[in-house]
């Protein structure tokens, strides 16, 4: 099985739908909220994001989602020193986020930007931010934002690089194609999920058919995030 | 979507620059001890031991897992670690570079001498001192390395990075030396601090005509008032040092390690991605 990833950028409508599936999934925490017992929003940075892309001649706005590509060539995986990001047999780049020792040169090798690591240093200035001080207010209404994460060994943690893991603790094994939450909770179909080995896999056939292409195809690492009409 | 570089910042441009000075600092060391300068050579050799290990530690005190930094030490022999990785050579280069110059300098110290036996044989001594040098050059030259590796940031996926962090070891290594009042290191302040403003102009030049990223931090580079100081300190020192006077020198290698770290930091903090 070699899952990919299609995201039409004419369908998307900019919701941010799947940027709040992504954080509850993971237990990453957006800048309006901060977990239950501890006293720090735990970061500024997401794994998914949709930009607002505004365009002058003609006036128009465009919603550009953005990723980990999972790329054929892995920048990433080549300077950990740890050996902590690897390559599972279906293709999806993973962190061990055991081995992670936080160094932050896969975050500069990375050309797309698909990696952060939590800040210490920007706690403070996120906590003086009004829409966490608006999530304590939101809380004493009993009011729960965001839930823990599903538990996985690749979820969200304060001691390691972060990035999309295509939602890879969904797969059951068997080479059964899974559902990524962002996938699964985008209501116009702008972000897809298929199989590139299954023949008769639509999503899979906008990639073969080339309508689906690679945002940077001159950077040469492949990957299997594809877009339409990017 | 240009986006800039906010992972590795200050106190990384000060870890690489306490690199460069120890980098050239224990080749000017064993020149000295084959001079028979041995109090010179103690200083450069000890610096060649804390240096780094400052530099290690800076390292340390920036990742998420600060009790995993042993890993730093020596990391060629840890069994998981990936040897396709530049920093795993770089700090195995830099654990070696403390190794041999701290068994270089302890038969140099006076009380230690008896205990440091090998320093009796010339021969053991000239075989450490060569390698000291050899990983001291290696040093400065892997502070270029890890950055021009990967394309991720264009403005550091260039040649001419690591030759301009090999000059820059030269100019503050010698730097420091003649801040101590070594004139015979004026010459190689000039030539470092020479080479190293030279190389970074070309590479500014370079990168303006490259992509769109590498000409966003050229450009950045080139508004910014620290680091065309850098440059021109680089050259002053080139100048000033060129005369070969005592307070020329001392002057020259002050402005050289200035010099070094006002332009590694603008090579840091300028960085930056071209994200789709």
């Amino acid at each position: 099985m070699k899952p990919v990833f299609v995201i039409d950028v004419n369908k998307c409508v900019g919701c941010r739908a799947c940027v709040a599936a992504c954080i509850v999934e993971h237990g990453q925490v957006f800048t309006a909220a901060k977990p239950a017992g501890m006293g720090k929003p735990q970061t500024v940075k997401l794994r998914t994001w949709v930009e607002w892309r505004e365009q002058q001649d003609p006036p128009a706005r465009r919603f550009i989602s953005s990723l980990c590509y999972h790329c054929e060539d892995t920048p990433c995986q080549r300077v950990c020193p740890t050996g902590a990001t690897y390559k599972t047999p279906e293709g999806v780049v993973l962190v061990d986020k055991d081995l992670c020792i936080g160094c932050g040169y896969c975050i500069i090798a990375c050309p797309y930007g698909s990696r952060y690591r939590p800040e210490p240093h920007k706690w403070k200035e996120a906590e003086e931010t009004p829409l966490v001080k608006d999530a304590e207010a939101g809380a004493a209404y009993g009011g729960v934002l965001f839930k823990p994460p599903v538990p996985n060994k690749w979820a969200f943690r304060l001691d390691a690089v972060d990035k999309c893991t295509f939602c890879y603790h969904r797969y059951k094994g068997g080479g059964k194609l899974w559902s990524p939450a962002c996938v699964e909770v985008c209501p116009t179909g702008s972000r897809l999920f298929g199989d590139l080995d299954d023949p008769t896999d639509p999503v899979a056939e906008l990639v073969r058919r080339g309508v689906a292409k690679l945002a940077r195809p001159d950077l040469k690492t492949g990957g299997r995030v594809y877009y339409v009409g990017l | 979507m240009i986006v800039r570089n906010e992972v590795w910042g200050l106190p990384v441009a000060v870890e690489m620059t306490l690199l460069a000075i120890a980098s050239f600092a224990v080749v000017w060391a064993y020149v000295l001890w084959r001079r028979g300068d041995v109090k010179y050579a103690t200083v450069g050799g000890l610096l060649g031991v804390i240096l780094p290990a400052a530099a290690l530690g800076i390292l340390a005190s920036e990742l998420l897992k600060p009790p995993t930094a042993g890993m730093l030490v020596l990391p060629l022999f840890n069994p998981k670690a990936n040897l396709s990785s530049w920093m795993v050579w770089g700090a195995t280069g830099i654990s070696l570079l403390i190794l041999w110059s701290l068994l270089f300098t302890l038969p140099l110290i006076k009380p230690l001498d008896r205990i440091a036996v090998w320093g009796r044989s010339k021969a053991v001594m000239n075989v450490l001192g060569l390698l000291m040098a050899a990983f001291g050059i290696y040093t400065a030259l892997y502070t270029g390395l890890v950055l021009a590796y990967e394309r991720g940031i264009p403005f550091w996926h260039s040649a001419a990075v690591p030759l301009l962090a090999l000059f820059m070891g030269l100019a503050a290594g010698s730097g420091l030396y003649g801040l101590l009042g070594k004139v015979e290191t004026g010459r190689w302040i000039a030539v470092g601090g020479g080479l190293t403003a030279l190389t970074y102009i070309l590479h500014l030049h370079l990168s303006l005509q490259g992509p769109a990223a590498a000409a966003f931090s050229a450009q950045g580079v080139m508004s910014d008032p620290a680091a065309l100081g850098g440059v021109a300190l680089a050259a002053l020192a080139a100048v000033v040092a060129a005369f070969g006077k005592k307070p020329g020198v001392v002057a020259a290698g002050v402005l050289a390690i200035v010099a070094v770290f006002l332009i590694r930091a603008s090579l840091l903090l300028w960085g930056a991605w071209d994200f789709p």
